[in-house]
């Protein structure tokens, strides 16, 4: 997956969701900072986002994500990447860390924003 | 009551018996720095704390790879009623997946060839595998085209209603 690629992941989980916040966790996040082209080979870069939201204690975004764009989806089997929604409670930050974070807007239309780690 | 010592240099074998899986298995996560080992002339020797931790790994799985897991067995299901179908379109996905992948990503998809390669029994096995290795494994998948979106979103609501079972359990 690229930025470009995450980007779309992105817009498509803010819209499933009617916008909310979203957090790239997992390997995905340093295209926050870095594109793909600009990484390192021995980087691992798989097919999937991990998408997690700040307000969602039953999983019920990361459920609606999962099931529009998630694991073997039309999406996944068209796009060949994927978002998948995952517990919040595994994008809980150390505390100070959260100010780590940096933005990825998308703009258009479809504009929204994902937060990851690092310079966006 | 015996007391087992973390300590304890294991063969690969004896570990596969802890692991449930077979010795090969075993090699292959020494092979990819998964589990730590020594040599004892030409046989790896791996710490009975080392093959601990791999299994613990195992039994914890988060949310999602539960969720990832449920899809696979269904997965499975279907590739099970009609395995040479399913595999040759799998071959045809994992050769368009081979343009785009890069570091670690081609390793795994080299693990699917070879899966798809042999029994389909083999490829069942590991593809519904809880280690960390089967959950890399399935967000890699090629069978992405396997489940209609009904059937997915069957199973989806499946494993939501099991999974509220299992917590309130």
């Amino acid at each position: 997956m690229n930025r470009q690629q995450l980007a779309h992941v992105l817009r498509a989980a803010a819209r499933i969701t009617d916008g909310a916040e979203i957090i790239v966790i997992g390997s995905q996040a340093i295209l926050g900072s870095h594109d793909a082209d600009h990484l390192p080979a021995r980087v691992t870069l798989s097919i999937e986002a991990d998408l997690a939201f700040r307000d969602d204690p039953s999983e019920t975004k990361s459920d609606k994500v999962d099931g529009a764009i998630g694991e073997l989806s039309a999406f996944h089997d068209t796009f060949g990447y994927y978002g998948q929604g995952v517990s919040v409670a595994t994008a809980i930050l150390p505390e100070g860390l959260a100010r780590a974070l940096g933005a990825v807007r998308s703009r258009g239309r479809s504009a929204c924003r994902g937060m990851v780690f690092g310079e966006a | 009551m015996a007391v087992l010592n973390a300590d304890e240099r294991l063969t690969t074998g004896e570990a596969a018996k802890l692991l449930s899986c077979s010795r090969q298995h075993v090699v292959d996560m020494c092979v990819e720095g998964l589990l730590p080992f020594t040599w004892a002339g030409r046989h790896r020797r791996v710490l009975r704390r080392d093959v601990e931790a791999v299994r613990r790994g195992s039994e914890e799985l988060s949310r999602s790879e539960r969720r990832s897991l449920w899809l696979a067995h269904v997965v499975a299901g279907k590739l099970l009623l009609d395995p040479d179908r399913y595999a040759v379109e799998a071959r045809l996905q994992l050769e368009r997946m081979r343009r785009s992948a890069r570091g670690r990503a081609l390793a795994w998809l080299d693990d699917w060839g070879r899966l798809l390669d042999g029994p389909v029994d083999q490829l069942v096995a590991r593809m519904t595998e809880r280690s960390s290795r089967g959950c890399d494994l399935r967000q890699n998948s090629p069978f992405a085209h396997v489940l209609s979106s009904r059937e997915r979103e069957a199973a989806l609501a499946a494993f939501v209603r099991h999974d509220a079972q299992r917590s309130n359990g």
